[in-house]
């Protein structure tokens, strides 16, 4: 034990005459490897999730056509939420795997506020998220209902209000719309993919693969970025400078959705981790945090850049993010949740 | 001379299409490959919760599945597709596009799976059992006389305790925990060193470190990451005005790094 005492002070004795002490470079190098750890942690957590997501919008773009999707959706916009809801609840993925379906629901030409609802609502709706709520929070079970309710309200705002600012290919981003794999031309010439009933099983089945494998690596792509930027937060911003934020109720609602935005952890899981900080924070930042990490993380904002257009994702960010901050406020003051 | 460069050209736009064409395939294959290896290896859980394994296992082996069907399936030509709608999509990604996605690929090769160590606790901040409220620990076995405390693990002592943070109620009772040594100086009594684990619910950038307050009888020879293993009993000791719940050690032996985490 003496002889580890001893290195240590040779290394920092070494390190007045060279750019970085012994210390320092130790700290550096474990700070890298913890990167490393955490962003192939993500990745791999992510993966199956990523998979289902882009299996289900293979299945639809290959079996499903434009015009039967569309018979599912009502005309009226607001009508138009329900069916977009109630898939999302019968999706048991996180965010990874419905932004593979919100594209195809959009290249298939389903308007774009049931998609955004769609996007954002079905992370936090569907039965596995709020199972876990429910196990997690069973010293607190309002926190089912209130964290379904706000996603409901808005992921439904929010898709209405995008969708009456903007319509069809003004939201799509430009890799979509250039995108041979996405149809949005409903009369080209090419039709052996998607519903035609002169295909064979084995070779739609075949198309289904290609076109899941095509978009995995389309997805993966933005969710590498968004894993390696999440993973770098980590290890380079101490935790508790988020946390230490939160002294009065204001600032505990912002640290908490600055928190879930940065460690963009998994809508099925999240509610254990927001457990562990019930006894620092109120119960309305608790649910900003629920709520806000299944729709805006530093890994769903990239691969929403797959979809939506740049300045459509600062609109959806910037009008979620308001509307929790809001909710979170309101509710405390009121008094209802404490 | 002309003709030749546009052989040349030809020739190098051919190599083009074929490289894209095998790249993505390529690409699947490693990602579904690397996910089976690490299966194979008993290394995922380093990664993510054991829960996980199974679909994330399914996963890779469909990857490794579809990149097969894309190797078998005819060339953009060959197929004739102009708008290439799902078969030919991989010739529109980028060069860079690969490169980013072979990035994770590199990493995974050059370094071999690893635990989180000290570093990663300090940075998101070690929460010593009984000093705060620990939610999320799924076992919690209350402690009473009946309950034989030498068989407690981590987990059960930090359901315990977090249950009941009394440690008038677990005065003299015995502990044999292993864990990852951790100085936190603005975390514990002067004097007092923790052994941490690190909770995980789903992968590791949940990774909440948790652990016990042990008199360091070290007089700080043990560092950082060292693992150990304490035999003791539970006592008491003051923290800002509070009597928190501590291990007093009758024995500190350095073992073996193993899994820190806790699922």
């Amino acid at each position: 034990m003496a002889e580890g005492r001893q290195t240590g002070a040779t290394g920092t004795i070494i390190g007045v005459s060279k750019p970085f002490s012994g210390s320092t470079r130790r700290h550096i190098s474990q700070q890298i490897q913890d990167w490393i750890s955490i962003f192939l942690g993500i990745l791999v957590e992510a993966t199956p999730f990523l998979l289902l997501g882009v299996v289900v919008s293979a299945f639809v773009h290959v079996f499903v056509s434009e015009d039967r999707l569309l018979r599912f959706v009502p005309k009226n916009r607001f009508l138009a939420l329900v069916p977009a809801l109630g898939v999302g609840m019968l999706m048991p993925v996180c965010e990874c795997g419905n932004v593979a379906v919100a594209r195809r629901f959009l290249a298939k030409g389903v308007p774009v506020s049931a998609c955004v609802t769609f996007l954002l609502a079905s992370p936090i709706l569907n039965p596995v998220a709020l199972f876990a709520t429910a196990t997690a929070f069973r010293y607190y079970p309002s926190m089912v209902w209130l964290r379904g309710g706000l996603a409901f309200v808005v992921a439904a705002l929010v898709g209405l209000m995008i969708g009456q600012w903007a319509r069809g290919e003004q939201v799509l981003a430009s890799g979509l719309l250039g995108s041979p794999e996405l149809h949005l031309d409903h009369d080209h010439e090419h039709h052996h993919h998607h519903g035609d009933p002169g295909r064979g099983l084995v070779s739609r089945l075949t198309a289904v693969g290609n076109q899941a494998g095509n978009e995995f690596m389309s997805m993966m792509q933005v969710l590498v970025i968004g894993a390696a930027v999440a993973s770098a937060t980590q290890v380079v911003i101490p935790r508790s400078a988020i946390t230490n934020l939160g002294t009065g109720v204001v600032l505990a609602i912002v640290a908490m959705m600055s928190l879930a935005f940065v460690l963009s952890i998994c809508s099925t899981v999240d509610a254990f981790f927001a457990l562990s900080y019930s006894n620092l924070f109120p119960i309305p930042a608790l649910l900003a945090f629920l709520v806000i990490g299944p729709m805006i993380s530093m890994k769903s904002v990239g691969m929403m850049l797959t979809a939506f257009r740049p300045r459509v994702v600062l609109a959806l960010v910037a009008l979620t993010t308001e509307l929790i901050f809001l909710s979170a406020l309101i509710l405390n003051l009121r008094g209802q949740v404490l | 001379m002309t003709i030749r460069i546009e052989r040349l050209r030809a020739r190098h736009a051919s190599w083009g299409i074929d490289i894209r064409r095998f790249l993505g395939p390529f690409i699947l294959a490693g990602y579904g490959l690397f996910i089976l290896s690490l299966f194979m290896r008993n290394v995922m859980q380093l990664y993510i919760n054991p829960v996980y394994i199974a679909p994330t296992t399914l996963a890779g082996a469909v990857l490794v599945g579809l990149a097969a069907l894309s190797f078998a399936r005819p060339s953009v030509d060959a197929c004739n597709c102009e708008d290439a709608c799902g078969c030919s999509d991989s010739h529109t990604m980028g060069l860079h596009t690969y490169g980013l996605l072979c990035v994770p690929l590199l990493l995974a090769l050059l370094f071999p799976p690893r635990a989180l160590a000290s570093f990663s606790a300090i940075e998101r901040g070690p929460q010593a059992a009984g000093m705060t409220v620990l939610h999320g620990a799924s076992s919690v076995k209350r402690v009473s006389l009946s309950v034989n405390t030498k068989t407690f693990g981590m987990m059960d002592w930090v359901g315990a305790l977090s249950a009941d943070p009394n440690p008038r109620d677990y005065q003299g009772k015995p502990v044999q925990v292993t864990g990852m040594v951790l100085h936190a100086p603005g975390s514990v009594p002067t004097g007092y060193i923790m052994v941490i684990r690190y909770m995980v619910t789903c992968c590791i950038a949940d990774a909440r470190p948790v652990g016990l307050v042990v008199r360091d009888t070290s007089h700080g020879a043990l560092k950082d990451n060292q693992w150990v293993t304490v035999t003791g009993t539970m006592t008491s000791a003051s923290e800002s005005g509070q009597k928190v719940a501590v291990v007093a050690p009758t024995k500190m032996v350095v073992t073996k790094s193993g899994n820190p985490y806790m699922y």
